[in-house]
């Protein structure tokens, strides 16, 4: 290659050996909610990445899979403050910035509501069923998650730890607002959380009572198994650590490149006019969280070099929700994306 | 012809082919035809016998049949065959002489008739003065030999070639021979080529080896097979696990060679060893 890399040209950063200690404590954090979320370990991985890639995380399934209780369980081996929303109709931003009552004295007080509620320092955002709130309170998660920064008593509060996970139930399509491009291309991965497949899982869900009481099932749990203030210094390092060679540069520009334009590389779906399917595939955002994913990845992997595996491995997760189709064909989104995705793969050679 | 006799012989005549142009071992038929009252018999020991009747003529058949006469009597018809063998120096009147018949009633009665006297001219034979040289009797070209049918004989070697083309054809089929060779492609077989002829050619030979084999890996997987890949690969083509080593050794060395930091690609696989997997792996392909 004529061009240098990227990797090439960057400094070598100091710290390889607290990686080391992260990527071991990395490791325990998944054990440890392995404990609680059983048949999952996919997510969890997953998940993991997210925490290390520094993403904000969108889970979606069927009701009562557990999408709740995972990101409960991480949000308790992960340590530090946390809060949680349930996504209604009536939801307002001021909602989740402010808490209005009348105190002892018969005074109406205004008080911190639940994103500042533990001030700067707080970890873990949860946001259940994201899809019920209006997109006034998206775009403020919108903020929130772009620029881990809000507004509020006439001061700017920065949240530099900040994780915001939210679910969303795929089954509801009523009196719920679908969230936005841009607030969807704000989330680094959206997970599909599925039934598990497994029988012994499934048996072991079921009639083992462990898994009845869900507060006692997190309780159980170590808590603040990762530092949570350390993970942005831990990623900065993993991005700076973890090298891509020229030819997966061009691997990963090629898979794009096959994103955005599937017939230019024989791309054929069943059913699907491919000249207009889609309308965007893959911002640059998204292509960059992607190679930010897949570095992580091949750190957990405990490799200093990413490989075609690592892109595959969170591809889908990464890549899925910011391919935005015609409409005509959005009503079968999920079985084109992943036909989409899948032969892209076919037909990208690596190395 | 007796008085007595004539009572009861009533008439012999004997008849004969045109009495001229006989000549030297001519045979010619005389018939005579006797016609006797009833009651009256031919006596057989009458008739003349076969053999020579003078030292010229000779007697070659006697045949007597009767039928029915006029009158209630009975006709004999006396066929007589002759052969002469005058050889006429000129053109003569020859006779045959008669014979005598004798008849016999039942009463001690006979009757006797001569007949069977036929003359006739016989010529000698004479080459024919030539007229116009020796070429009147120059060889005549041979007869046109007579060309025997040999269609049926066309028609079944025709079926036989055509049944032997089919026979081959369905040999060919089944043994994949071309034009038949349409069986699953050998990717590992056009690779192991390429590898043998790159591997060798420095850094970027090793690389555009490297490349080509695994192009057959994504051909015999049917998708892209990476690294993590192979196991699940080696399960479903086992024919290909007893390298499992040797693969194993060249993903990891093109992982190193392709995605990591710059590192000797041939260092971590020599040539030589990448081109005995090519081949190894070709082989195999070839035992599925």
């Amino acid at each position: 290659m004529a061009h240098p890399s990227i990797a090439g040209i960057r400094n070598e950063p100091a710290g390889a050996a607290s990686l080391e200690r992260w990527r071991e404590q990395a490791l325990a954090f998944e054990a440890e909610v392995g404990r609680a979320v059983v048949g999952q370990p996919h997510v969890v991985r997953l998940l993991t990445i997210a925490i290390f890639a520094r993403g904000h995380v969108l889970l979606e399934g069927d009701v009562g899979v557990g999408k709740t209780t995972i990101l409960r369980a991480v949000a308790r081996a992960l340590g530090g403050p946390f809060e949680r929303i349930e996504g209604t109709v009536d939801l307002m931003p001021t909602d989740m910035l402010y808490t209005a009552f009348v105190d002892d004295a018969g005074k109406p007080r205004v008080e911190p509501g639940p994103v500042l509620h533990h001030g700067e320092n707080l970890a873990v955002f949860f946001f259940n069923e994201i899809n019920r709130a209006r997109p006034q309170v998206h775009s403020l998660l919108l903020r929130l998650m772009a620029e881990r920064s809000v507004t509020a008593f006439g001061n700017e509060w920065s949240f530099p730890h900040l994780q915001v996970f939210a679910d969303r139930n795929r089954v509801e399509k009523e009196e719920t607002f679908e969230l936005p491009a841009a607030a969807r291309d704000r989330f680094l991965m959206e997970i599909g959380v599925e039934t598990p497949t497994d029988v012994e899982t499934r048996r072991e869900l079921v009639f083992d009572p462990r898994f009845h009481d869900v507060d006692r099932l997190i309780g159980s749990l170590k808590e603040g198994v990762l530092d949570h203030r350390g993970l942005g210094e831990a990623g900065r390092a993993i991005q700076e650590t973890i090298t891509t060679s020229p030819t997966l540069e061009t691997y990963v520009l090629a898979l794009w490149d096959a994103i955005r334009a599937p017939l230019s590389v024989g791309i054929a779906i069943d059913g699907v006019d491919m000249a207009r399917l889609i309308q965007g595939g893959g911002s640059p955002r998204g292509v960059g969280a992607l190679v930010r994913a897949a570095r992580v990845r091949a750190w957990l992997e405990g490799r200093a070099m990413v490989l075609p595996e690592d892109v595959r491995a969170v591809f889908n997760p990464v890549m899925a929700h910011r391919i935005f189709l015609d409409p005509i064909y959005e009503a079968r989104r999920d079985r084109i994306v992943a036909a989409l995705c899948a032969q892209v793969f076919e037909r990208t050679p690596a190395p | 012809m007796t008085g007595a006799a004539a009572a009861q012989v009533r008439g012999a005549e004997t008849f004969g082919p045109r009495p001229f142009g006989v000549l030297l071992g001519d045979v010619f038929t005389l018939k005579t035809y006797v016609d006797v009252d009833a009651g009256f018999q031919l006596d057989p020991s009458s008739l003349p016998k076969v053999g020579p009747v003078s030292y010229s003529l000779d007697l070659r058949r006697i045949d007597v049949t009767d039928g029915a006469a006029p009158n209630g009597g009975v006709r004999y018809q006396i066929t007589a065959e002759y052969q002469t063998f005058y050889s006429a120096l000129e053109t003569k009147e020859e006779t045959v002489p008669p014979f005598t018949l004798a008849f016999a009633d039942g009463g001690g009665k006979r009757a006797e008739v001569q007949a069977g006297r036929w003359s006739y001219l016989t010529s000698p034979l004479r080459p024919i003065a030539s007229v116009s040289g020796e070429q009147q009797y120059g060889l005549r070209p041979d007869a046109e030999p007579h060309a025997i049918s040999l269609r049926r004989a066309q028609i079944l070697t025709g079926l036989a070639g055509g049944a032997t083309l089919f026979a081959l054809a369905l040999l060919a089929w089944s043994r994949a021979w071309p034009p038949f060779h349409r069986r699953p492609a050998r990717p590992f077989a056009t690779a192991a080529r390429a590898v043998r002829k790159a591997a060798g050619a420095g850094e970027a030979g090793w690389r555009a080896a490297a490349l080509a084999l695994h192009r057959a890996f994504d051909a015999a997987a049917g998708k892209r097979l990476f690294g993590d890949d192979v196991a699940a690969f080696l399960k479903t083509r086992p024919a290909f696990a007893r390298h499992e080593a040797a693969i194993a050794a060249f993903f990891d060395a093109s992982r190193r060679a392709f995605f990591g930091e710059g590192a000797n690609a041939a260092a971590a696989l020599p040539p030589e060893q990448l081109t005995r997997l090519a081949r190894d792996l070709a082989q195999a392909e070839r035992a599925t």
